[in-house]
């Protein structure tokens, strides 16, 4: 794979062209990896506004009509609702494993099999997240299975 | 369609394994004699039984265990009601009932055996390609 960059003050925005015969999964994941670079979303904390990158989020999580969003060790209020996100995050390494919750795959450590038939999602930060029955099917295609 | 797929593999997966249990009882016991209409009603029993569990799993949020006992009532209620009463698979008596009770037990843990060692097999898998990414 050739890689060219053009460092120019001229270029107001940064542009990436794919240039391939065909996309495999490889070029797939790379595709979502700079999506998921490119894409930011908005958060509210105390008061304060906040552009957080998707790759530095965790999780999604709607309460009560509010959406939160969790990274590492914070907490922090989304603007969106969580049937936008989900739309907007369709083609990345984020997926709904429950009527509340969307979940950053990329930030998964390891996953345990539930006896309900669910599974439970351990995070990279300790957190632990339990993936609906509903949505174990589109949670495993997530990982090509 | 997801939950569909579950109840409809959950379905096929306890049919395939009475149908197993089911000619090996008739053949110690002659309380189920094996015929091609009673392959037919096992099926439709079946049928009903996911129908039910779907119906209670709306209302039952709790725990694996209180599901697990609350899918058991739902087999019961189906295989006795429509089973025993409809179809007249087996007399009232005590014995009966128990027998019919511990080959109840036996599909489904069989069926719930198969179901989580599958979701065990995929958690691995999931494991296996998370590992092989961060080692990337």
């Amino acid at each position: 794979m050739k890689i060219h960059i053009e460092q120019s003050l001229e270029n107001k925005e940064v542009e990436v062209i794919i240039k391939c015969s065909l996309i495999d999964d490889k070029l797939q994941k790379l595709i979502d990896h700079i999506r998921l670079y490119s894409f930011s979303i908005p958060a509210a904390k105390d008061g304060a506004s906040y552009i957080i990158s998707l790759e530095d989020i965790f999780y999604f999580e709607s309460i009560d009509d509010n959406t939160f969003l969790y990274t590492q060790a914070d907490v922090m209020e989304c603007p969106l609702k969580l049937y936008e996100l989900e739309a907007q995050l369709q083609n990345t390494s984020y997926t709904r494993i429950s009527k509340a919750c969307i979940l950053n795959t990329a930030k998964l450590s390891h996953v345990r099999s539930l006896l309900n038939g669910k599974f439970e999602a351990i995070l990279q930060n300790g957190e632990k997240l339990v993936v609906n029955r509903h949505y174990v099917q589109g949670f495993k295609q997530k990982f090509g299975l | 369609m997801q939950t569909f797929k579950y109840y409809a593999t959950s379905c096929g997966l306890s049919y395939a394994v009475a149908m197993l249990i089911y000619p090996l009882s008739a053949l110690f016991n002659p309380i189920f004699p094996f015929s091609p209409i009673g392959a037919l009603q096992f099926f439709s029993v079946m049928v009903l039984i996911a129908l039910l569990q779907f119906i209670t799993d709306r209302f039952t949020q709790s725990s694996a265990l209180f599901k697990m006992v609350v899918h058991l009532i739902d087999i019961c209620v189906v295989v006795f009601g429509m089973g025993g009463l409809l179809y007249g698979w087996f007399p009232a008596g005590t014995s009966y009932l128990w027998s019919v009770f511990i080959i109840i037990l036996l599909v489904y843990f069989a069926t719930f055996g198969i179901m989580a060692i599958k979701n065990q097999a995929d958690a691995d898998a999931i494991n296996k390609k998370l590992t092989q990414k961060r080692a990337q």
